[in-house]
């Protein structure tokens, strides 16, 4: 007799097997997707910091997430296979007939392999930008909620007449001092004596502070600006790379299309023994390494 | 337990605010204290003239010190405490050496007047019960 619960087991087994290889997928999916993303520092950690700093910081940061570290590799990477596009051009040039057939199938190769580096490239500089972008707009919320922050109108009130006591005791100080004086005290207080040598002191280093805090201000071409018209500037640039990355997403397209049409000629040349045209020139940015694919 | 666990946290986060309210305002108190001596120094009945205004002149100096500490703390900028809001609110009774010196009055006239104390008050006035 048949055991019932046999085919149930034989059943289980691929719906196991399957199961458990998902999950793994889906973890090593997900903690490859977490090693190239970059969680910028906080934007609570970047107000507080002087306006000139965000941006460094924020490099600072970028530069030690895993996501720099893959852009500087692929970085490495294009200018090793721009070297050899650019050999095997010149190795084209010089060959003879037959031997340029194989040139030109390894120049194809190399230059479909250069258009995927920099496509990963620039998808990288996206999300970059997109991870700045979100920060910056942060940073600028803050700033704006920090200097519209509502003060309570009793604490108001209270301030104002602090400042109002405040100017009214400034009026007196030297008449309660000419008053003390003549009350047959020779000298100052200890307090007074050494308030009056402190501030001194205090004047000078406000007066240090100043200058230094003068370094540390923002400006744009040289004119000092508030925090957050810097932070608003910072952001421009972030959409002025977006856009040039647009222009080069589009540079890019039409290189692979040149590949594209390049291996159909060289299809061609090998089927029908037509000449094929062979590419050209070097470089890791975009817009430079354009020439190759002419 | 987790109320005995509890309980403790609330009475150490309570101390610590206690600790926390008593330094913010220690200068300010400090300034209740000289006055509620320079207050006791006009009225103590069992003083003649010239002590009495020895005592006064010898407190003058420490109490124009102190105000001006209370003025000068950053601490009860915009403290909204009932203390501090009735010191800033009340500036002719509370800071009484430099409130008198801008009104040229004696220290002991001007805290008289303050408190609407004049001859005429006291003449008009009668004992009885309240």
């Amino acid at each position: 007799m048949k055991s019932p619960t046999l085919p149930s087991l034989t059943l289980r087994g691929p719906f196991i097997v399957f199961f458990v290889g998902l999950i793994l997928l889906l973890t090593f999916g997900l903690q490859n997707a977490q090693a190239e993303n970059w969680e910028p520092i906080s934007s609570d950690k970047l107000v507080k910091l002087p306006t000139k700093i965000i941006e460094k910081r924020l490099e600072q940061d970028f530069n030690d997430s895993p996501i720099a570290a893959r852009k500087r590799d692929i970085a490495k990477q294009i200018d090793g296979k721009v070297h050899v596009v650019g050999e095997l051009k010149d190795a084209i040039a010089m060959a003879d007939e037959e031997a340029a057939k194989d040139l030109k199938f390894n120049f194809i190769r190399a230059k479909s392999e250069h258009l995927d580096l920099l496509q990963t490239f620039q998808q990288l500089r996206q999300q970059e930008l997109k991870a700045k972008q979100s920060t910056y707009q942060e940073v600028l919320a803050k700033l704006r909620h920090k200097a519209q922050m509502p003060v309570s109108l009793t604490k108001a009130e209270l301030i104002d007449a602090q400042n109002k006591a405040n100017a009214r005791m400034e009026k007196v100080l030297s008449r309660v001092d000419s008053v003390v004086s003549n009350s047959g005290y020779s000298e100052q207080s200890k307090y007074a004596t050494e308030y009056n040598f402190n501030l001194k002191k205090l004047e000078q280093l406000k007066q240090a502070f100043s200058k230094r805090q003068g370094t540390l201000s923002p400006t744009i071409n040289g004119v000092e600006v508030t925090s957050e018209e810097y932070v608003r500037q910072l952001l421009m640039n972030i959409s002025t790379e977006q856009s040039l990355l647009d222009q080069e997403a589009l540079m890019l397209s039409y290189m692979a299309q040149l590949v594209a049409l390049d291996s159909q000629d060289l299809e061609y040349e090998l089927s029908y023994g037509k000449d094929g045209k062979p590419t050209s020139n070097t470089v890791n940015k975009t817009s430079t390494s354009a020439d190759l694919y002419l | 337990m987790k109320y005995l666990t509890f309980l403790t946290i609330v009475i150490m986060a309570l101390g610590w605010g206690q600790s926390a309210h008593a330094e913010n305002l220690q200068t300010l108190e400090n300034l209740e204290r000289e006055r509620a001596a320079l207050v006791y120094a006009f009225a103590q009945p069992n003083l003649s003239a010239d002590v009495r205004i020895a005592k006064i002149q010898q407190m003058y100096r420490r109490i124009a010190d102190v105000e001006r500490m209370v003025m000068r703390d950053e601490r009860l900028t915009g403290n909204e405490n009932a203390m501090v809001k009735r010191t800033f609110h009340q500036y002719d009774i509370s800071f009484l050496v430099h409130a008198s010196t801008e009104k040229n009055k004696p220290i002991v006239t001007h805290w008289l007047d303050q408190l609407n104390i004049n001859t005429q008050a006291i003449k008009s006035s009668h004992a009885g019960d309240r």
